[in-house]
Protein backbone atom coordinates (compact mmCIF):
# COMPACT_ATOMS: atom_id res chain seq x y z
CA UNK A 1 0.00 0.00 0.00
CA UNK A 2 1.12 3.29 -0.78
CA UNK A 3 1.92 5.84 1.80
CA UNK A 4 -0.83 8.68 1.28
CA UNK A 5 2.28 11.29 0.59
CA UNK A 6 3.36 9.08 -2.02
CA UNK A 7 -0.08 8.72 -4.02
CA UNK A 8 -0.43 10.82 -7.20
CA UNK A 9 -3.97 10.84 -8.73
CA UNK A 10 -2.60 10.51 -12.37
CA UNK A 11 -1.41 7.03 -11.21
CA UNK A 12 -4.70 5.99 -9.74
CA UNK A 13 -6.62 7.24 -12.52
CA UNK A 14 -4.31 4.99 -14.91
CA UNK A 15 -5.17 2.23 -13.16
CA UNK A 16 -8.52 2.21 -12.74
CA UNK A 17 -8.62 2.58 -16.59
CA UNK A 18 -6.74 -0.49 -16.96
CA UNK A 19 -8.53 -2.17 -15.02
CA UNK A 20 -12.11 -1.58 -16.18
CA UNK A 21 -13.70 -3.48 -19.00
CA UNK A 22 -12.87 -1.99 -22.89
CA UNK A 23 -16.30 -2.07 -23.69
CA UNK A 24 -17.17 0.46 -20.62
CA UNK A 25 -14.15 2.89 -21.55
CA UNK A 26 -15.70 2.75 -25.15
CA UNK A 27 -19.32 3.88 -23.75
CA UNK A 28 -17.51 6.54 -21.82
CA UNK A 29 -15.58 7.93 -24.58
CA UNK A 30 -18.81 7.76 -27.48
CA UNK A 31 -20.59 9.58 -24.52
CA UNK A 32 -18.48 12.27 -24.26
CA UNK A 33 -19.12 12.69 -27.96
CA UNK A 34 -16.72 15.08 -29.65
CA UNK A 35 -13.06 14.50 -28.64
CA UNK A 36 -10.74 16.94 -29.28
CA UNK A 37 -7.80 16.16 -32.05
CA UNK A 38 -4.78 14.20 -30.97
CA UNK A 39 -1.96 12.43 -32.46
CA UNK A 40 -0.44 9.24 -32.26
CA UNK A 41 3.14 9.43 -30.64
CA UNK A 42 3.08 5.89 -30.06
CA UNK A 43 0.70 4.01 -32.37
CA UNK A 44 -1.03 0.96 -30.27
CA UNK A 45 1.19 -1.89 -29.78
CA UNK A 46 1.36 -5.60 -27.62
CA UNK A 47 4.25 -6.49 -26.13
CA UNK A 48 5.58 -8.43 -23.08
CA UNK A 49 7.04 -6.87 -19.45
CA UNK A 50 8.18 -9.22 -16.99
CA UNK A 51 5.69 -9.59 -14.10
CA UNK A 52 7.51 -9.74 -10.79
CA UNK A 53 6.19 -10.97 -7.39
CA UNK A 54 6.99 -11.51 -3.90
CA UNK A 55 5.59 -14.74 -2.05
CA UNK A 56 2.85 -13.53 0.66
CA UNK A 57 3.79 -10.14 -0.19
CA UNK A 58 7.23 -9.90 1.23
CA UNK A 59 10.41 -11.68 1.05
CA UNK A 60 12.41 -10.96 -2.31
CA UNK A 61 11.09 -9.86 -5.47
CA UNK A 62 11.32 -12.68 -8.24
CA UNK A 63 10.34 -12.81 -12.03
CA UNK A 64 6.58 -14.47 -11.88
CA UNK A 65 6.37 -14.61 -15.97
CA UNK A 66 5.97 -12.46 -18.48
CA UNK A 67 2.47 -11.00 -19.77
CA UNK A 68 0.74 -9.53 -22.65
CA UNK A 69 0.43 -5.79 -22.43
CA UNK A 70 -0.64 -3.10 -24.54
CA UNK A 71 0.24 0.37 -24.41
CA UNK A 72 -0.32 3.66 -26.72
CA UNK A 73 0.60 7.17 -26.51
CA UNK A 74 -0.84 10.26 -27.49
CA UNK A 75 -0.63 14.00 -28.17
CA UNK A 76 -3.16 16.57 -27.46
CA UNK A 77 -3.13 20.73 -27.89
CA UNK A 78 -0.90 22.31 -25.88
CA UNK A 79 1.68 19.31 -25.66
CA UNK A 80 -0.39 17.06 -23.40
CA UNK A 81 1.01 13.12 -23.47
CA UNK A 82 -1.81 11.15 -22.88
CA UNK A 83 -0.38 7.53 -21.95
CA UNK A 84 -2.39 3.84 -22.23
CA UNK A 85 -1.29 0.71 -20.62
CA UNK A 86 -3.68 -2.19 -20.12
CA UNK A 87 -3.10 -5.88 -19.53
CA UNK A 88 -3.87 -8.55 -22.72
CA UNK A 89 -3.32 -7.68 -26.69
CA UNK A 90 -6.22 -5.02 -26.91
CA UNK A 91 -4.99 -2.38 -28.56
CA UNK A 92 -7.88 -0.10 -28.87
CA UNK A 93 -8.21 -0.14 -25.29
CA UNK A 94 -5.05 0.58 -24.72
CA UNK A 95 -5.70 4.06 -27.08
CA UNK A 96 -8.86 4.83 -25.64
CA UNK A 97 -6.96 4.91 -22.28
CA UNK A 98 -4.26 6.74 -23.34
CA UNK A 99 -7.07 9.47 -25.05
CA UNK A 100 -9.22 9.34 -21.67
CA UNK A 101 -5.77 10.00 -19.21
CA UNK A 102 -4.80 13.26 -21.88
CA UNK A 103 -8.64 14.71 -20.87
CA UNK A 104 -8.26 14.14 -17.39
CA UNK A 105 -4.99 16.31 -17.21
CA UNK A 106 -7.05 19.13 -19.03
CA UNK A 107 -8.95 21.30 -15.93
CA UNK A 108 -11.48 22.10 -19.02
CA UNK A 109 -12.31 18.20 -19.41
CA UNK A 110 -11.33 16.46 -16.27
CA UNK A 111 -14.55 17.15 -14.36
CA UNK A 112 -16.74 15.65 -17.02
CA UNK A 113 -14.59 12.52 -17.79
CA UNK A 114 -14.31 12.25 -13.76
CA UNK A 115 -17.81 12.43 -13.05
CA UNK A 116 -18.81 9.84 -16.31
CA UNK A 117 -15.93 7.44 -16.36
CA UNK A 118 -13.91 7.30 -13.22
CA UNK A 119 -16.28 7.57 -10.44
CA UNK A 120 -18.50 5.63 -11.89
CA UNK A 121 -15.61 2.96 -12.58
CA UNK A 122 -13.99 3.01 -9.07
CA UNK A 123 -17.05 2.54 -7.06
CA UNK A 124 -17.53 -0.51 -9.20
CA UNK A 125 -14.20 -1.94 -8.61
CA UNK A 126 -14.84 -1.26 -5.18
CA UNK A 127 -17.35 -2.83 -4.87
CA UNK A 128 -16.86 -6.20 -6.81
CA UNK A 129 -12.95 -6.39 -4.35
CA UNK A 130 -15.25 -5.86 -1.49
CA UNK A 131 -17.58 -8.58 -2.66
CA UNK A 132 -14.68 -10.82 -3.72
CA UNK A 133 -13.25 -9.83 -0.11
CA UNK A 134 -16.18 -11.55 1.90
CA UNK A 135 -16.87 -14.29 -0.31
CA UNK A 136 -13.20 -15.36 -0.09
CA UNK A 137 -13.61 -14.37 4.09
CA UNK A 138 -16.86 -16.67 3.99
CA UNK A 139 -14.61 -20.06 3.34
CA UNK A 140 -11.90 -19.31 6.05
CA UNK A 141 -11.06 -22.11 7.94
CA UNK A 142 -9.71 -21.49 11.54
CA UNK A 143 -7.28 -24.25 13.00
CA UNK A 144 -6.60 -24.58 16.55
CA UNK A 145 -5.35 -27.34 18.68
CA UNK A 146 -7.23 -29.10 21.60
CA UNK A 147 -4.94 -29.13 24.52
CA UNK A 148 -4.50 -32.50 25.62
CA UNK A 149 -3.91 -33.04 29.55
CA UNK A 150 -4.00 -35.78 31.64
CA UNK B 1 -3.98 20.31 -12.16
CA UNK B 2 -0.84 21.28 -14.25
CA UNK B 3 1.55 19.54 -12.10
CA UNK B 4 0.09 16.28 -13.83
CA UNK B 5 0.48 17.36 -16.81
CA UNK B 6 2.80 15.66 -19.14
CA UNK B 7 4.69 17.01 -21.65
CA UNK B 8 4.66 15.46 -25.34
CA UNK B 9 7.33 14.82 -27.48
CA UNK B 10 7.10 14.72 -31.22
CA UNK B 11 5.51 11.50 -32.71
CA UNK B 12 7.46 8.74 -33.91
CA UNK B 13 7.40 5.93 -36.82
CA UNK B 14 3.34 5.92 -37.47
CA UNK B 15 4.17 2.10 -38.33
CA UNK B 16 7.04 1.05 -36.07
CA UNK B 17 7.32 -2.58 -38.13
CA UNK B 18 7.36 -1.40 -41.68
CA UNK B 19 8.67 2.13 -40.67
CA UNK B 20 11.78 0.48 -39.26
CA UNK B 21 12.13 -2.70 -41.55
CA UNK B 22 12.63 0.00 -44.79
CA UNK B 23 14.65 2.25 -42.33
CA UNK B 24 17.45 -0.71 -41.94
CA UNK B 25 17.16 -2.17 -45.58
CA UNK B 26 18.13 1.25 -46.70
CA UNK B 27 20.54 1.41 -43.87
CA UNK B 28 21.94 -2.13 -44.21
CA UNK B 29 22.03 -1.12 -48.65
CA UNK B 30 24.01 1.96 -47.56
CA UNK B 31 26.77 0.03 -45.57
CA UNK B 32 27.29 -2.86 -48.38
CA UNK B 33 27.69 -0.11 -51.08
CA UNK B 34 29.60 2.76 -49.88
CA UNK B 35 29.01 5.36 -51.11
CA UNK B 36 25.92 4.64 -53.04
CA UNK B 37 22.71 6.94 -52.20
CA UNK B 38 19.92 5.40 -50.32
CA UNK B 39 16.97 6.94 -50.02
CA UNK B 40 15.03 6.21 -46.63
CA UNK B 41 10.94 7.35 -46.68
CA UNK B 42 9.49 6.41 -43.31
CA UNK B 43 6.62 8.59 -41.53
CA UNK B 44 8.08 10.26 -38.31
CA UNK B 45 8.16 14.02 -37.09
CA UNK B 46 11.63 14.25 -35.67
CA UNK B 47 12.16 17.65 -34.18
CA UNK B 48 14.76 19.94 -35.74
CA UNK B 49 17.40 19.89 -36.63
CA UNK B 50 17.40 16.28 -36.90
CA UNK B 51 16.39 15.29 -40.71
CA UNK B 52 14.31 12.46 -41.83
CA UNK B 53 16.72 9.99 -42.42
CA UNK B 54 18.72 10.36 -39.43
CA UNK B 55 15.41 10.24 -37.39
CA UNK B 56 14.50 7.13 -38.62
CA UNK B 57 17.95 5.78 -38.41
CA UNK B 58 17.73 6.72 -34.27
CA UNK B 59 14.41 5.36 -34.11
CA UNK B 60 15.68 2.46 -35.70
CA UNK B 61 18.95 1.52 -34.59
CA UNK B 62 18.64 3.60 -30.63
CA UNK B 63 17.15 0.85 -28.08
CA UNK B 64 17.77 0.40 -24.50
CA UNK B 65 20.93 -1.40 -25.09
CA UNK B 66 22.95 1.47 -26.88
CA UNK B 67 24.49 3.48 -25.23
CA UNK B 68 24.58 6.61 -27.37
CA UNK B 69 26.54 9.94 -27.13
CA UNK B 70 24.80 13.29 -28.32
CA UNK B 71 26.09 16.59 -29.77
CA UNK B 72 25.79 19.15 -27.30
CA UNK B 73 24.41 21.06 -30.14
CA UNK B 74 21.32 18.74 -29.66
CA UNK B 75 18.62 20.74 -27.30
CA UNK B 76 16.26 19.73 -24.69
CA UNK B 77 13.27 18.58 -27.45
CA UNK B 78 15.36 16.42 -29.42
CA UNK B 79 17.33 14.37 -26.12
CA UNK B 80 13.45 14.36 -24.96
CA UNK B 81 12.81 12.62 -28.18
CA UNK B 82 15.33 10.17 -28.43
CA UNK B 83 14.54 9.09 -25.05
CA UNK B 84 10.92 8.02 -25.40
CA UNK B 85 11.17 6.75 -28.61
CA UNK B 86 14.03 4.31 -28.27
CA UNK B 87 14.49 4.24 -24.60
CA UNK B 88 18.21 4.25 -24.89
CA UNK B 89 20.73 5.53 -21.87
CA UNK B 90 23.03 8.76 -22.85
CA UNK B 91 26.63 7.99 -22.84
CA UNK B 92 28.97 10.59 -21.75
CA UNK B 93 31.78 9.73 -22.74
CA UNK B 94 32.32 8.68 -26.43
CA UNK B 95 34.53 5.44 -26.10
CA UNK B 96 31.35 4.10 -24.21
CA UNK B 97 28.79 5.10 -26.81
CA UNK B 98 27.33 2.52 -29.12
CA UNK B 99 26.25 5.12 -31.67
CA UNK B 100 26.80 8.54 -31.83
CA UNK B 101 24.31 11.26 -32.96
CA UNK B 102 26.35 14.55 -34.39
CA UNK B 103 25.01 17.50 -35.91
CA UNK B 104 28.01 19.59 -36.36
CA UNK B 105 30.93 17.72 -37.86
CA UNK B 106 33.03 20.93 -37.74
CA UNK B 107 33.63 20.13 -34.11
CA UNK B 108 32.94 16.53 -33.35
CA UNK B 109 35.25 14.62 -31.33
CA UNK B 110 38.39 12.97 -33.32
CA UNK B 111 37.21 9.78 -34.81
CA UNK B 112 39.70 7.94 -32.70
CA UNK B 113 38.03 8.87 -29.46
CA UNK B 114 34.77 6.46 -29.86
CA UNK B 115 34.63 2.82 -29.42
CA UNK B 116 36.57 0.67 -31.84
CA UNK B 117 35.71 -2.13 -30.45
CA UNK B 118 37.93 -5.45 -29.55
CA UNK B 119 39.48 -8.02 -32.03
CA UNK B 120 37.26 -10.67 -30.01
CA UNK B 121 34.07 -8.19 -30.38
CA UNK B 122 34.52 -5.76 -32.80
CA UNK B 123 31.09 -5.22 -33.04
CA UNK B 124 31.18 -3.26 -30.51
CA UNK B 125 32.59 -0.44 -31.84
CA UNK B 126 30.36 3.39 -31.94
CA UNK B 127 28.58 3.87 -35.07
CA UNK B 128 28.63 7.31 -35.81
CA UNK B 129 25.38 8.84 -37.20
CA UNK B 130 26.07 12.11 -38.77
CA UNK B 131 24.00 14.48 -40.92
CA UNK B 132 25.65 17.03 -42.82
CA UNK B 133 24.41 19.34 -45.23
CA UNK B 134 24.72 18.10 -48.81
CA UNK B 135 25.63 14.36 -50.27
CA UNK B 136 27.07 14.28 -53.87
CA UNK B 137 27.61 11.18 -55.57
CA UNK B 138 30.40 11.39 -58.71
CA UNK B 139 32.33 14.36 -57.29
CA UNK B 140 34.89 14.67 -53.82
CA UNK B 141 36.96 11.94 -52.56
CA UNK B 142 37.84 8.69 -54.11
CA UNK B 143 36.81 5.99 -52.01
CA UNK B 144 37.91 2.08 -52.84
CA UNK B 145 37.76 -1.07 -51.00
CA UNK B 146 35.29 -4.18 -49.71
CA UNK B 147 31.65 -3.62 -52.23
CA UNK B 148 33.20 -0.87 -54.45
CA UNK B 149 34.22 -1.82 -57.94
CA UNK B 150 37.10 0.41 -58.78
CA UNK B 151 36.80 3.59 -56.75
CA UNK B 152 33.76 5.78 -56.47
CA UNK B 153 34.05 9.31 -56.18
CA UNK B 154 31.16 10.68 -52.97
CA UNK B 155 31.51 13.86 -51.75
CA UNK B 156 30.44 14.30 -47.99
CA UNK B 157 29.57 18.57 -47.33
CA UNK B 158 30.49 19.51 -44.21
CA UNK B 159 33.52 17.14 -42.98
CA UNK B 160 36.16 18.60 -42.54
CA UNK B 161 39.98 17.37 -44.44
CA UNK B 162 40.89 16.93 -40.73
CA UNK B 163 38.36 14.38 -40.06
CA UNK B 164 39.89 12.64 -43.25
CA UNK B 165 43.23 12.80 -42.28
CA UNK B 166 42.59 11.89 -38.48
CA UNK B 167 40.74 8.71 -40.30
CA UNK B 168 43.09 7.91 -42.29
CA UNK B 169 45.75 8.13 -39.97
CA UNK B 170 43.89 5.49 -37.18
CA UNK B 171 45.66 2.82 -40.36
CA UNK B 172 44.58 -0.67 -40.12
CA UNK B 173 42.58 -1.70 -37.71
CA UNK B 174 40.68 -4.75 -38.66
CA UNK B 175 38.52 -6.28 -37.66
CA UNK B 176 38.18 -3.64 -35.31
CA UNK B 177 37.26 -0.15 -36.52
CA UNK B 178 34.76 2.73 -37.00
CA UNK B 179 31.12 2.76 -38.84
CA UNK B 180 29.95 6.06 -40.33
CA UNK B 181 26.69 6.84 -41.92
CA UNK B 182 26.25 10.04 -43.45
CA UNK B 183 23.09 11.53 -43.52
CA UNK B 184 21.50 14.94 -45.44
CA UNK B 185 17.35 15.53 -45.70
CA UNK B 186 16.30 11.51 -46.72
CA UNK B 187 19.51 10.49 -48.06
CA UNK B 188 22.46 7.89 -46.47
CA UNK B 189 25.55 6.96 -47.67
CA UNK B 190 27.48 4.20 -45.66
CA UNK B 191 30.98 4.82 -45.10
CA UNK B 192 31.88 1.08 -42.96
CA UNK B 193 35.25 0.86 -41.38
CA UNK B 194 36.80 -1.47 -44.46
CA UNK B 195 36.33 1.60 -47.12
CA UNK B 196 39.67 3.54 -48.17
CA UNK B 197 39.43 7.01 -48.53
CA UNK B 198 42.20 9.03 -50.70
CA UNK B 199 42.89 11.81 -48.68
Amino acid sequence: MLQPEARNPRRDWLGVLARAPAPVLEAALASIGTLPAYKRLRPPEAGLVMARGRIGGDGNPFNLGEVAVARCAIAMDGGILGVGYALGRDLRKAEVIAVLDGLLQQPSWHGRVASEVLEPETARQTQSRTERAAKVAATRVNFFTLVRGE
Amino acid sequence: MSALQARAPAPGFQAPVADSQIAFRALLGALSSPGRMEAISASHEAPAPIGPALGAACLTLLDYDTPVWLDPVLGPEVIAWIAFHTGAPVAFAPERSAFAVILSPGSMPPIDSFALGTDEAPETGTTLLVQVPDLREGRGLHWSGPGIAGRRAVGIEGMTPGFWARRHGMGDLAPRGIDVFFFAGNRVVGLPRTTRVEV
